[in-house]
């Protein structure tokens, strides 16, 4: 739902030239890109290197169960007696991981479609962009319920749900991107010096698009981890004892009476993580503007 | 910084902000002196809907609840799972194979027809039919069993030999006493239609979202109550919800956990329900599989901690049991202890150090047991160096490729057995002759058929020399290995209804004195 | 299945009207004072981390913490009733307000940044920025030009929103445990229940058709050039 496209319009002045300007400085003077920076690798860095962290086993029952935050579990323990600080961290891995797998595919799969749409004949693009609005509009959950049912739930189901979810937006920015880079001078002079389509599109498309691609890309990702919480709390995501934040927020309903923290902590670290790729893609999106 | 930040910041920030407000479990608490006030509504909030309403046929523990608030059985069972009066008012044992049953002369159905002799000779003759006897039959002779009136009050039953499930098996939902005279005329459906002697009638029926049942004329059991209204919930955080509101009464919980959840709410009665029926983890002997080899299912069986399963996935609230459920006082201790050493030794020896394999597990919205037990043993048996994959299916699936297929589409499930009244009764899911369910992942074994059959038939007390053998073989053949009981939670709002709740159950029947649930004045005046 | 789902439309569609009452609200005044007050950096800062704030508080953390604070302490409203609307307004809002609250969370961040921009766009005008220097109210000025250049991709965003709600309250009504079309969904797809899981869907596209065929009238009256609509 978050729509980036209409960047395109503003960038769309700027003067052409073949070299992509590079991400390389993201955001001179912004402190909330730096402190979404900040989030994201530690989040990453955490999901990614718990096994390495001194954490404790995520799938050990060692605890009293059910037990709020103390000095031996930080972070309390689940149902199991299992510490949720380990349990926390591993499922922030994988609400990432499965949300980045997913947004990956949306993207080539949504960059593709956008070069097509570009290219094609007047009809198909229409043709694609009714049906990327309708499927753009559609409830997510509606879509997620509808995948989850078709595959059965599981990290699969939860990954094409994204996928259903985030490829929609990822069409339309890459369609206005390749319709903006298709007018302008070089590649107009390109295509007049019978440079072949795929060459065009490897020289002169992919690298203007990318920094587009790459801000819709952060926000699909928070997105889609949002999508990946909303699914595996409803039970219909990834299955015990695998588990994810909505996962365990999910779990941590029932006792939200006697131990809320075992729904708020991972409530609260999807939240983070969520607004840690939020902030590094407005400060991208923002930086883009100002030029 | 982020484990400050998370202990911290959610922890603490909001309890803070409202220090101001009262707590909900401060208020409201001390009611005055409760009375019984007869007629009204009281409403359950039931979890899962009925959907097998045949009783012979029924097989759902979520129907039989509901099936025995309509039907009543010629026996019931007592709070100590002694076998008491219901619509036999006596009977007699002339000798160990024959029992003769007096009817109560004031049984009559819903509908205004007294019961007879002959609804409860042909109710019978259903189950014993020799083409196509019901699963239920095996526990009272099978079909070699004659059942006939000798007059209109009194039917006698013939086995061909003694039994020790009989008398219990008829407490069951399963043998409830049908209008049979409506039934054979073709009149009334029993497959949908609910017609019976029970202190409620049915008056009208939404799938999957309500019961109500009103009260029975005719009863010779009146209930307190008018009405009885059964929304069904599935979800448990609605029926926890539900009663705190007030907007039902009374409900029942698989979660052992029920208590805590429920132990913010003010004036609520929480009773923990012991049951007999009891978990168990069930290998394929049958299929594909490392099991068939006894070693690899002997080493599952020493390998699994079962006390561990009591405590954390039962809350503590149920018991370690053999095949004869623990919840029977003076029930066979199980024979099976945990040994890793010998579980590792015994794995080696069959070729299977590094054994894998899949436990499938079923999920209904709220029950979440199973999964933790799967759990458990996932953790257990890691130990020992095996691997266990854990997957959650849905009902359907599940029942297809477990209990449906032959040979079963699985290595093994968790699953519970229900054990009803009688000690021995669950013996006979352990042979696939005596329960044909089992055919697709129960090793066949005449001899342990044959211990079964003489365990059933052994004169004497609960722990007959027979039976003990029996429970010996079985634990030894480890093919379906017992684990813990199933405890039941009821919960009820003291300050709105006045229930009586059994502390001991054996038919997976928590509404049994469902005709005492009356609504209460609280207060003086 | 058909009275089964007109039962449940009354809770998830007056918990959509709500959230959408909720959304669009706060979300164009936060937008508002967002795009104006743009001009200046730290303000900006500002802006967009409430925006952002907005678009990052997942449903599951908010709502669980909305249940846990009902639930826990008498504040004045409930979880897992539901009046009705007619004979007990009161308990009807005490039910709906919480959840409705959880489902607009994300809508407000959509309609602000939404709004942001659309009131970006126009301060950048030319002859906005002429008027600015010259040192006239901008505001007032162009107050009508600036509604509507609002109201049309508003518009957009909240229609899509809208339909967002009637099939998306799965999540709340979970939390809420309120019987409305979403949870009917889950505990259908938990059951496998096909027929059940089609009418929902067909419901929630019936729904999302009628959404966009308003609005489209609502474009003409916003603006009566636009034959077709705008895009977001």
């Amino acid at each position: 739902m978050t729509d980036s496209s209409t960047t395109g319009a503003p960038a769309a002045a700027r003067p052409a030239r073949s070299a992509p300007r590079s991400l390389r400085i993201p955001f001179r003077g912004d402190p909330l890109g730096w402190l979404g920076l900040l989030l994201l690798v530690l989040l990453v860095g955490v999901g990614i290197l718990h096994p390495l962290l001194p954490l404790g086993d995520p799938l050990a029952s060692v605890g009293p169960r059910v037990a709020g935050p103390s000095a031996r579990f930080l972070l309390g323990t689940d149902e199991l007696g299992r510490s949720l600080l380990p349990r926390v961290a591993s499922a922030i891995g994988v609400t990432i991981v499965l949300s980045a797998i997913a947004v990956l595919v949306a993207t080539v799969v949504g960059v593709a479609i956008g070069c097509c749409a570009a290219y094609a004949s007047r009809r198909v693009d229409q043709l694609i962009t009714r049906v990327t609005d309708v499927l753009f509009s559609f409830p997510t959950i509606l879509i997620a319920v509808l995948v989850s049912v078709v595959l059965g739930p599981g990290r699969p189901a939860a990954i094409v749900a994204i996928v259903a979810v985030t490829l929609p937006t990822m069409i339309r920015v890459a369609r206005a991107e390749a319709l903006r880079i298709v007018e302008l001078d070089f590649v107009t002079s390109a295509e007049v010096a019978g440079a072949r389509l795929g060459w065009i599109v490897r020289r002169h498309l992919l690298p203007n698009m990318r920094e587009a691609v790459i801000v819709q890309c952060t926000y699909s990702i928070s997105l889609g981890m949002l999508v990946e919480g909303g699914i595996s709390f409803l039970g219909l995501g990834v299955q015990a004892p695998d588990t994810s934040l909505g996962a365990l927020v999910g779990a941590g309903r029932l006792y939200l009476t006697v131990a809320p923290s075992y729904l708020l902590i991972p409530g609260f670290v999807l939240g983070l993580a969520v607004l840690a790729f939020n902030l590094v893609g407005d400060s991208l999106r923002a930086q883009r503007r100002e030029q | 910084m982020l484990r400050a930040l998370l202990t911290g910041g959610a922890g603490i920030a909001v309890p803070g902000v409202l220090s101001g407000c009262a707590r909900r479990a401060e208020v409201g608490g001390g009611i005055g002196p409760a009375t019984a006030v007869p007629g009204g509504t009281v409403i359950w909030g039931k979890s899962a809907e009925a959907i097998a309403l045949d009783p012979p046929k029924s097989n759902l523990g979520s129907s039989w609840d509901l099936i025995q608030v309509i039907y009543d059985p010629l026996v019931e069972l007592d709070d100590n799972l002694n076998v008491v009066p219901a619509l036999a008012q006596s009977w007699q044992t002339p000798s160990p194979t024959e029992y003769v049953f007096s009817l109560r002369p004031d049984a009559v159905f819903s509908h205004g027809r007294p019961l007879t002799a002959d609804d409860v000779v042909e109710t019978f003759r259903r189950h014993l039919d020799p083409e196509n006897p019901t699963s239920f039959a095996s526990f009272i002779g099978g079909p070699s069993t004659t059942v006939s009136k000798l007059d209109d009050r009194t039917v006698r039953f013939r086995l061909a030999a003694p039994s020790r499930t009989f008398l219990s098996a008829l407490s069951a939902a399963s043998a409830v006493i049908l209008p049979m005279k409506e039934i054979d005329a073709g009149g009334l459906d029993p497959t949908t239609e609910m017609l019976g002697t029970g202190p409620f009638l049915v008056q009208s029926h939404e799938q999957d979202q309500r019961w109500v049942l009103v009260r029975n004329p005719h009863a010779w059991r009146s209930p307190a109550a008018d009405r009885l209204v059964i929304p069904i919930m599935p979800d448990v955080n609605s029926r926890i919800a539900a009663l705190g509101n007030g907007s039902i009464d009374i409900a029942d919980f698989d979660q052992p956990d029920a208590p805590l959840l429920l132990s913010s709410i003010p004036n609520l009665a929480v009773r923990v329900q012991q049951c007999t029926d009891f978990f168990v983890l069930t290998l394929n002997a049958c299929g594909a599989t490392p099991f068939a080899d006894p070693r690899v299912r002997q080493a599952i069986a020493c390998g699994i901690d079962r006390e561990k399963i009591r405590r954390v996935a039962l809350a503590d609230a149920g018991e370690v049991t053999g095949v004869v459920s623990a919840a029977f006082p003076g029930a066979i201790p199980s024979s099976l202890r945990r040994d890793p050493d010998r579980a590792r030794s015994l794995l080696a020896e069959a070729g299977h150090p590094n054994l894998r394999f899949e436990i499938i597990y079923g999920a209904t919205a709220g029950d979440t047991v199973g999964g933790a037990i799967t759990q458990i043993i996932q953790q257990s048996l890691a130990e020992i160096g095996v691997t266990v994959v854990a997957t959650q299916l849905e009902e359907g699936v599940l029942n297809q490729r477990a209990w449906v297929s032959v040979p079963a589409q699985m290595d093994a499930t968790v699953t519970y057995y229900a054990a009803f009244g009688g000690p021995l009764m669950a013996m006979r899911n352990w042979s696939p002759q005596l329960a044909p369910f089992a055919v697709g992942f129960q090793q066949k074994d005449p001899h342990l058929t044959e211990l079964i059959t003489q365990a059933w038939q052994a004169e004497g007390g609960v722990v007959t020399e027979a039976a003990r053998r029996a429970a010996e073989a079985i634990e030894q053949q480890a093919n379906t290995i017992p684990l813990v009981t199933k405890p039941v939670v009821v919960a009820y709002r003291s300050d709105r209804v006045t229930a009586k709740i059994s502390g001991l159950d054996g038919n997976v029947d928590p509404m049994r004195h469902v005709e005492a649930l009356s609504r209460t004045h609280v207060g003086g005046r | 299945m058909a009275g089964e789902i007109f039962g449940r439309a009354r809770v998830t569609i007056e918990l959509a009207v709500l959230g959408g009452l909720f959304t669009v609200v706060p979300g164009v005044a936060l937008g508002l004072l967002g795009g104006v007050s743009a001009r200046r950096r730290g303000s900006a800062t500002a802006t967009r981390l409430v925006n952002v704030l907005f678009l990052s508080l997942p449903e599951i953390l908010l709502g669980g913490l909305l249940v846990f604070v009902i639930t826990t302490y008498v504040v004045p409203f409930t979880v897992g009733v539901w009046p009705s609307l007619v004979d007990d307004p009161a308990g009807n809002l005490a039910a709906a307000v919480p959840p409705a609250l959880v489902l607009s969370t994300f809508g407000i961040g959509v309609v602000m940044a939404t709004t942001r921009r659309a009131v970006g766009t126009v301060l950048d005008e030319p002859y906005v920025r002429a008027t600015e220097i010259r040192g006239l109210p901008v505001l007032t000025t162009y107050r009508h030009h600036l509604w509507r250049n609002i109201a049309a991709p508003v518009l957009t965003v909240f229609g899509i929103y809208l339909a967002y709600l009637l099939g998306g309250a799965a999540i709340v009504e979970n939390l809420f445990a309120l019987n409305g079309l979403g949870s009917y969904l889950i505990n259908a797809a938990d059951q496998r229940d096909y027929p059940a899981v089609q009418g929902v869907v067909l419901a929630a596209a019936a729904a999302f058709v009628v959404i966009n065929m308003l609005i489209d009238v609502l474009y003409g009256v916003i603006d009566p050039r636009v034959g077709r609509r705008g895009a977001a």
